[in-house]
């Protein structure tokens, strides 16, 4: 029902790189990162009962950890921008409003970033260190008639696997609209 | 059949062309006097000037037209006139990246000019611009692009007198086109933006529709 009543998400070229949505604040469903100097756009759309590069926010309250997934498309393929985060305390959907204005490194074992294949899903590397960097919640805001989040922010970290490429994500930047029943969910 | 129609075709054509390039002539070699009333139209090469922030950004060839207008209201200075212009006036850039991006800014231009005739057959001119953006084909522009400009023109246009004329011009925009966030290498935020500015050369052509000088003064 909710993906027939949605709206797709609103792609606006950023002006400086438009390889890349726009930073926004709206709630436009959108997402995009540069990853070793090739573009990844995640841009929500929904069709009849389904929804396509849908975020999901994922927590945990025993271990305290919240997994967030960014799911998009880089050049032809599914790829996934995962954040692995601990001891942000969100215990339930309207605890989200607790990321605003929150900075958190990302130190490659508590906090890390990943880029992952969306069909196989995160496996941790062999040195135990992930992606190294910082995603930043610049704006939460609460829309009571709907009953949503409003999650904006940017992101950037560096993967530095000894027994793969290095990956680079940059210019990193996230406008999504969450609802509890949609994006949501408690393990 | 086919073939006479051809031919037929051919010859209207031919015709057709005579008939364009006999009334070019009448109107280059024939009027005499200075036509103040005119059609512009012409190509322009565009560009936003900035402080480094685009990469791999390029000019673009755009397009200009509309129409003008000269009075004289300096009854002791005869070479010196006036000219307002209306203009359709499409500026931007590209940007080649993994292909290329275009940025279209279509704006609806205002130059307000003073011409000075150093000969009988060429003027400099110099003057303000205002423009005002009507459309781009960036969705929601107006939320990231600043919706007005001013400009300062400088050009100079060649055998006024005649029926049609030749004009070039440079305008320089002096507002920035950009607001937006500043955001560092590592996502933090670091101020705003407010940068890109027009710049345009424009070169064309003015068909002279209307003979009559325009004086205010007796």
């Amino acid at each position: 029902m909710l993906g027939l009543l949605s709206c797709d998400g609103l792609y606006i070229p950023d002006p400086i790189d438009p390889r890349i949505p726009k930073y926004t604040e709206n709630g436009s469903d959108v997402a995009g990162a540069i990853i070793n100097n090739i573009c990844w756009t995640s841009v929500e759309r929904f069709g009849f009962l389904t929804a396509k590069d849908k975020p999901y926010f994922i927590s945990s309250a025993l271990t305290d950890s919240l997994v967030i997934q960014f799911n998009g498309i880089m050049g032809y393929e599914n790829t996934t921008i995962e954040f692995h985060l601990k001891g942000l305390n969100i215990r339930k959907f309207d605890d989200l409003i607790l990321l605003k204005n929150k900075k958190i490194q990302l130190d490659g074992v508590m906090n890390f970033g990943v880029v992952t294949d969306s069909y196989l899903g995160f496996s941790p590397n062999a040195s135990g260190m992930e992606g190294v960097g910082q995603i930043y919640f610049r704006n939460v805001t609460f829309d009571n008639s709907s009953g949503t989040h409003i999650l904006s922010g940017t992101f950037v970290f560096t993967e530095t696997d000894s027994s793969s490429p290095i990956t680079e994500v940059s210019y990193g930047r996230f406008d999504y609209s969450l609802s509890e029943n949609s994006n949501f969910r408690i393990e | 059949m086919g073939k006479k129609l051809s031919v037929f075709f051919d010859s209207i054509l031919r015709l057709n062309r005579l008939l364009f390039v006999s009334v070019v002539c009448v109107f280059i070699f024939t009027s005499s006097l200075t036509a103040q009333v005119a059609f512009i139209g012409g190509v322009n090469y565009t560009n936003e000037r900035n402080n480094n922030l685009i990469e791999n950004q390029e000019p673009r060839t755009t397009y200009h037209w509309g129409a003008s207008i000269r009075y004289y209201l300096l009854k002791n200075y005869p070479k010196i006139s006036f000219q307002n212009e209306l203009i359709f006036n499409q500026k931007g850039y590209r940007q080649v990246l993994d292909q290329k991006y275009f940025f279209n800014f279509d704006y609806i231009s205002f130059p307000v000019l003073i011409n000075y005739a150093l000969t009988e057959n060429f003027s400099v001119n110099t003057g303000i611009e205002f423009s005002k953006l009507l459309s781009s084909n960036i969705k929601r522009y107006t939320e990231t692009y600043n919706d007005f400009d001013i400009g300062l023109v400088l050009g100079f246009s060649c055998f006024e007198k005649k029926g049609i004329s030749f004009y070039s011009r440079i305008t320089y925009g002096l507002l920035p086109l950009l607001d937006y966030y500043a955001i560092d290498k590592v996502g933090n935020f670091t101020g705003e933006i407010h940068d890109l500015k027009n710049i345009c050369l424009s070169v064309g052509i003015k068909i002279n529709i209307c003979n009559e000088k325009i004086r205010f003064y007796k």
